[in-house]
């Protein structure tokens, strides 16, 4: 093929390991990856951040579900060199003084049994709260969708996001 | 008990987990997170073929690409090439025959992942493909390839009782009917997979996942050619097993490639390679005719099962006997006749999945209640009624069992619920039916009659002055770890911050048997009525031996023992004063069985009925289910969270079973092969409230405690889910998962014949 | 899984990835949002030697209003496509079809051009701009040149681009006064492939008779299938029994589905009849009910 000639300010030969910061969880990490790495991969291989785990790697089970400059996706199908300059949140980072709201709801409400899809679930819905802070039955199925859970049945799940929309429906009455 | 009457069981007071804050933080190690320096990663070659010979292996190419440290084959197995949790006949590497995709013929351990996967496509192997059983019916005729040495027939079971063609004669009605069911996947989320670690004393350290990490080790032994002191399996938590990790999956693969290597090895399988090598559910066909008196008593019932049990043993044999024990369920019938078939096909591997049996038999049993129902003009809940076993009858292959009336419990409470008898709505242009349906269910725990079936727990005081429990049960999300604290706080006195819980690990935990059958509540409760009177006394003793203050004035308690309200020694100073006669109580004992004859024959029984209501879109066969209620006695609830969560989750897994779910194979080759094609529910195809009312009351002479709810949630859905879509379509569904396109099928076959009568 | 090695480039300029997809020829494959193509990379269902990755390239997300348009660049991504009120106002049936597609974390990363490029014949986007119309424009180092989507889908996924041709933006039709618009899938769960999808987009004039219509089929061919000349039979038309039975009568003969895992032929055929009779039904309703909130 043509890459001998190819534009060089901007070739990426294949053995070359690739330069990349990220931000994750709020701090800033220098990588050199592979070009054919996974976000997934860095996270869990070259940070060691394992919370965010691996399960079907097409995208279909949400169990790799992080936080990408505010947006949820699949860490498994974003390619690690796309994550280049953004701000990644994982579970990791979730729970800075104590247990985030989220996580304390699905302990008190079952949210999770094995806990393998656990992160990805709460990442999910952490997502769904920060654009709905007081979500619908309709937006809360919506926003998890994408994320398996073979152990719960989703009930405890439905109930913890449903503990956490109330909350903030008592907040927001209690302000009015 | 946390347990509004009329609300079903609802969590009033919150307990936490305790491993509850590690999970939802990420904090906790999956044992498939862990990683060691200069740890390997290994890789291993399947099967090209369903059903060959093996010509030859060369591995030279692959051992010659660098970066790779070892590839192994058959002559590698330092012990016996084979494993099954019953007899050994799966082997560990094929030599010269393979009889399924999932068959390993070779492993390589490499510096990365990449470099073993590339390895893999060096390996050179030439096959000879033999012809494809694919169909047990088929295969059980003796002129279809025989698989094994013994022929196809893995295991016969039958049950007899009475004379079924005189009793068919003086029926008034009869149904007949085969019933299809899937292959289902239990589709863990965790894939299987861990670290092999050699140690420098010679040991092997496993880590990875099992339900039953001595019964792991007995195997790795006997492949290993290793003592059994000599491995540790450290062995939760398990991301999810659902009885797809009781038998051994990769960890023969690690384990060889560790001791060849001497250096740490990790294994992750893809999802693809977990659903090829896996266990599934036994496909079943079963054919049952039930015969009624007009007045709905049902006095003949005979059935024929035959299980697709796949390409080897692992504990086949039991699921089927499981079927033929169950295949009468909770119903009195005087004239019974139950045969069945294990049979081996090259169609993947078979095994243990929760329910073990009972799902595919309780969905013919209550079909052909339902039709009888229909036919006979009744009620299906009266029909049930007529025919439900009291409190002190036999069990349902007539033998002795612990007596119990849940069966009559969880029918009264059933029929109480208000979904049976809520309004049918329509849509507008009558194209959304909805329909109700019931289905019971009793399921036995414990493997049963005539297997061994030890338990045995061990509570101590330790060094640091935790009183330590130690069970050799796993953890994979059943709450286990929750279950442990609950009873021994209830039943030592102590707090939660004074216990120290130890499972999971050969080095540390006294033998239990496996967290399988539904035992683990129940055994882990046994254990400890067992050992607290003794251990109370011995803690007692000592306090007062340090104090002299005398036993009875002094009381287990928070922190330590107490005299008149006043923390009087603390355990950890007790712990500190006795350290050189620690204190140890341990037991030992068997699981329950019946004790009549009955090979896998049980004692101890948990009962539930299902009620869903579902809509049916006739003009595209869509099923779905809008609510679901169960009612399941299986004795006092200990953590209510984790009840709660078994039942729903066991709930929505058969709904998966009912409606999507089915492991395609054609030709022996699995078509589906990751979530994309294998669907198991999302969040947007359960109902959004399940129901669930627990009935604790035991008879009044049942010592038995807490019975386990881990498989019995699962059990009842398929049949009322089934009953439901009759209700609402007037079809009878009798192969899973339900095809929406015979729905639309069936549905053109009415209008059209409306059409024509109408004429 | 992993996929295998590949060589990875990341240009920041539309002309850059040009000249890049110039000399990789045959070896170069875009990657914008990954969703359809890293799964099978994943399975290593495909191996591209070249990957030329074009989410650098901001300048071809937007979505604008244009007197009688909506523009959209190719690198927008669905969920800005399904949070856009724009969209929301003026391409309905967008709208009303994208939250169809996948999962938040499909959407999120997922683009509007990206999935027309993909051409998977059951796919949303493909089947909304059929029933919308409109024109993709496609960039060459040479040119940049305007295709019909009536034009762009070739076969199951394959499109017009040549392979040193990159999309770069899409120009759609906005909604007309009393329009009503469906859009339909059956799959066997949500967020899966669908088995077939109808897309309906039509105009009514003040007696509430049919003035335009656009009917498109999903997973019924290996494009979407636009039922042509639904036009000629239903313009002049009001809604009725017989007029439904019509639908389902031309879009019986006009299918021909294929058998998977998931559906027979016979049923996807049995679906395609009864979606479009669906959407064709609940475009009209929404054409008159619109009608009569905006009198």
């Amino acid at each position: 093929m043509a890459d001998k000639q190819m534009s060089s300010s901007i070739k990426l030969p294949s053995e070359e390991r690739m330069r990349m910061s990220i931000f994750v969880n709020g701090k800033k990490k220098e990588l050199e990856i592979h070009p054919a790495a996974r976000l997934v991969d860095i996270l869990r291989e070259q940070l060691h951040l394992t919370g965010t785990k691996i399960s079907c790697g097409i995208g279909r089970c949400g169990a790799c579900s992080v936080i990408m400059n505010g947006r949820l996706v699949n860490a498994c199908l974003v390619r690690a060199y796309q994550a280049n300059e953004k701000e990644i949140v994982t579970i990791e980072g979730l729970a800075e003084k104590g247990l985030h709201p989220i996580q304390q709801a699905f302990l008190e409400e079952g949210g999770f049994q094995c806990g393998y899809c656990t992160p990805g679930m709460i990442m999910a819905v952490k997502a769904i709260l920060d654009q709905y802070p007081n979500p619908t039955s309709q937006q809360i199925v919506d926003g998890l969708s994408g994320n398996l859970c073979r152990c719960t049945g989703y009930s405890g799940i439905i109930r913890a996001v449903q503990k956490l929309a109330e909350k903030e429906t008592s907040r927001l009455d209690s302000k009015c | 008990m946390d347990y509004e009457e009329g609300k079903g069981l609802r969590l009033k007071q919150v307990c936490i987990r305790p491993d509850g804050v590690e999970k939802v933080t990420g904090h906790l190690k999956f044992l498939t997170d862990l990683s060691f320096p200069n740890m390997l990663f290994a890789k291993i070659l399947r099967s090209e073929y369903p059903h060959a010979n093996i010509v030859s292996i060369s591995t030279e190419k692959a051992e010659e690409l660098p970066g790779v440290r070892a590839v192994i084959t058959s002559k590698d197995v330092l012990g016996l090439n084979g494993f099954g949790l019953i007899f050994p006949d799966q082997p560990v590497l094929c030599k010269d025959k393979v009889r399924f995709v999932g068959d390993a013929v070779a492993a390589v351990a490499a510096e990365t992942e990449e470099i073993a996967e590339a390895a893999l496509q060096l390996i050179e192997v030439e096959y000879e493909p033999l012809p494809v059983v694919d169909d047990p019916e088929q295969a059980m005729l003796p002129s279809s390839p025989q698989l094994h040495p013994n022929g196809n027939i893995l295991h016969q079971a039958s049950y007899q009782s009475g004379n079924v063609e005189e009793a068919f004669q003086s029926c008034d009605c009869i149904v007949e009917e085969t019933y299809q069911l899937p292959r289902q996947m239990h589709a863990y989320m965790e894939t299987e997979g861990g670290v092999f670690v050699p140690e420098k004393d010679g040991t092997l350290t496993v880590y990875a996942g099992t339900q039953h990490g001595y019964k792991d080790r007995y195997q790795l032994a006997r492949i290993l050619n290793m003592p059994e002191e000599d491995i540790r399996v450290v062995s939760s938590p398990l991301g999810g097993s659902f009885g797809g990790k009781d038998e051994l999956n990769i960890q023969p693969y690690g384990a060889l490639l560790a001791l060849k290597t001497g250096f740490p090895v990790k294994i992750h399988q893809t999802r693809r390679e977990s659903v090829r090598s896996g266990i599934k559910r036994h496909p079943m066909k079963i054919k049952m005719k039930t015969g009624a008196k007009k007045n709905g008593k049902i006095i003949a019932h005979q059935v024929r099962i035959i299980a697709d049990t796949g390409a080897y043993a692992t504990l086949g044999p039991a699921v089927l006997d499981f079927a033929v024990e169950h295949a009468t369920g909770p119903y009195m019938i005087p004239n019974i006749q139950v045969e069945g078939y294990s049979v081996f096909t090259n169609n993947g591997v078979a095994g243990e999945f929760r329910g073990f049996g009972g799902n595919q038999v309780t969905f013919a049993l209550e079909g052909q209640i339902d039709r009888l129902a229909v036919k006979l003009g009744m009620s299906p809940l009266e029909l049930r009624q007529k025919n439900l076993r009291q409190a002190h009858d036999p069990g349902p292959v007539g033998q002795k069992i612990a007596p119990t009336d849940g069966a009559q419990q969880v029918l009264k409470q059933i029929s109480q619920s208000k979904l049976l008898n809520s309004c049918r709505k329509q849509d507008h242009n009558g194209l959304i039916k909805t329909g109700v349906g019931v289905a019971i269910t009793m399921h036995g725990g414990g493997l049963g009659y005539g297997r061994l079936d030890p338990a045995g727990g061990r509570i101590s005081l330790n060094e640091e002055g935790k009183i330590e429990i130690a069970f050799g049960f796993e953890e994979f999300g059943q709450g286990l770890l929750a279950v442990i604290e609950q009873i021994a706080i209830r039943a030592i006195g102590c707090s939660r911050e004074d216990l120290h819980i130890v499972i999971g690990d050969t080095y540390k935990v006294p033998r239990s048997g496996s967290s399988t059958a539904s035992r683990g509540t129940s055994m882990v409760w046994q254990a400890i009525q067992r050992m607290k009177a003794p251990f109370q006394n011995s803690l007692l003793e000592r306090a007062s031996q340090c104090t002299d203050v005398p036993v009875s004035q002094l009381k287990i308690g928070e922190k330590g023992v107490w005299h008149q309200d006043e923390l009087l020694i603390s355990y950890k100073e007790l712990a500190k004063q006795t350290i050189d006669k620690p204190l140890i109580i341990e037991t030992r004992f068997d699981f329950p069985a019946t004790p009549c004859s009955i090979p896998g024959g049980h004692f101890l029984y948990s009962f539930a009925a299902c009620a869903v209501k579902v809509e049916v879109d006739l003009a595209t066969g869509f099923v779905r289910v809008k609510h679901l209620e169960q009612a399941v006695a299986a004795g006092p609830v200990i953590f209510p969270q984790g009840y709660l969560g078994q039942i729903e989750g066991g709930s929505v897994m058969a709904l998966g079973y009912t409606l999507t779910e089915e492991a395609l194979i054609e030709k022996g080759t699995y078509v589906t092969e990751n979530f994309d094609t294998y669907l198991i529910p999302t969040i947007k195809d359960v109902p959004l409230s399940i129901d669930i009312t627990a009935i604790e009351e035991l008879c009044e002479e049942d010592e038995y405690g807490p019975r386990g709810v881990g498989e019995i949630g699962t059990v009842a859905v398929a049949p009322a889910i089934a009953m439901a879509i009759y209700d609402a379509t007037g079809i009878w569904v009798n192969k899973l998962p339900v095809s929406r396109e015979e729905i639309v099928n069936k549905m053109m076959e009415t209008e059209m014949s409306k059409w024509l009568t109408s004429k | 899984m992993k996929p295998v090695k590949f060589d990875y480039y990341s240009p920041k300029t539309v002309d850059e990835a040009l000249t890049l997809l110039e000399e990789a020829g045959f070896d170069g494959k875009i990657i914008a949002g990954g969703q359809s193509l890293v799964p099978i990379m994943n399975m290593r269902l495909s191996s591209p030697e070249c990957l030329i990755d074009i989410n650098q390239l901001h300048d071809l997300q937007f979505i604008e209003f244009d007197s009688d348009k909506v523009k959209i660049g190719a690198l927008t991504r669905q969920a800005e496509v399904e949070r856009s009120d724009v969209v929301q106002k003026h391409l309905g049936l967008l709208s009303e079809a994208v939250p169809f597609i996948g999962h938040v974390q499909t959407r999120n990363r997922g683009t509007f051009g990206g999935s027309l490029v993909h051409a998977d014949p059951t796919a949303e986007i493909p089947l909304s701009l059929m029933a919308l119309g409109g024109t993709l424009h496609i960039a060459s180092k040479e040119e940049v040149r305007e295709v019909n989507v009536e034009d762009f889908f070739i076969t199951y996924l394959t499109t017009d681009i040549m392979p040193n041709e990159m999309l770069t933006e899409i120009h759609i039709p906005i909604e007309q006064e009393r329009n009503g618009y469906s859009f339909y899938e059956i799959s066997r769960r949500h967020g899966d492939f669908a088995l077939v999808a109808s897309a309906c987009q039509l105009t009514i004039d003040h007696l509430d008779r049919i003035t335009n219509v656009r009917l498109v089929l999903g997973g019924v061919e290996a494009t979407p299938l636009l039922i042509e000349g639904a036009n000629e039979w239903m313009n002049g038309e009001v809604l009725s029994d017989s007029l439904l039975q019509k639908v389902e009568d031309i879009v019986d003969e006009m299918v021909d589905p294929e058998s998977d895992i998931h559906a027979t032929a016979e049923y996807r055929r049995h679906l395609s009849k009864k979606l479009a009779v669906r959407t064709v039904k609940s475009a009209y309703e929404r054409a008159r009910g619109e009608a009569n909130e905006r009198s």
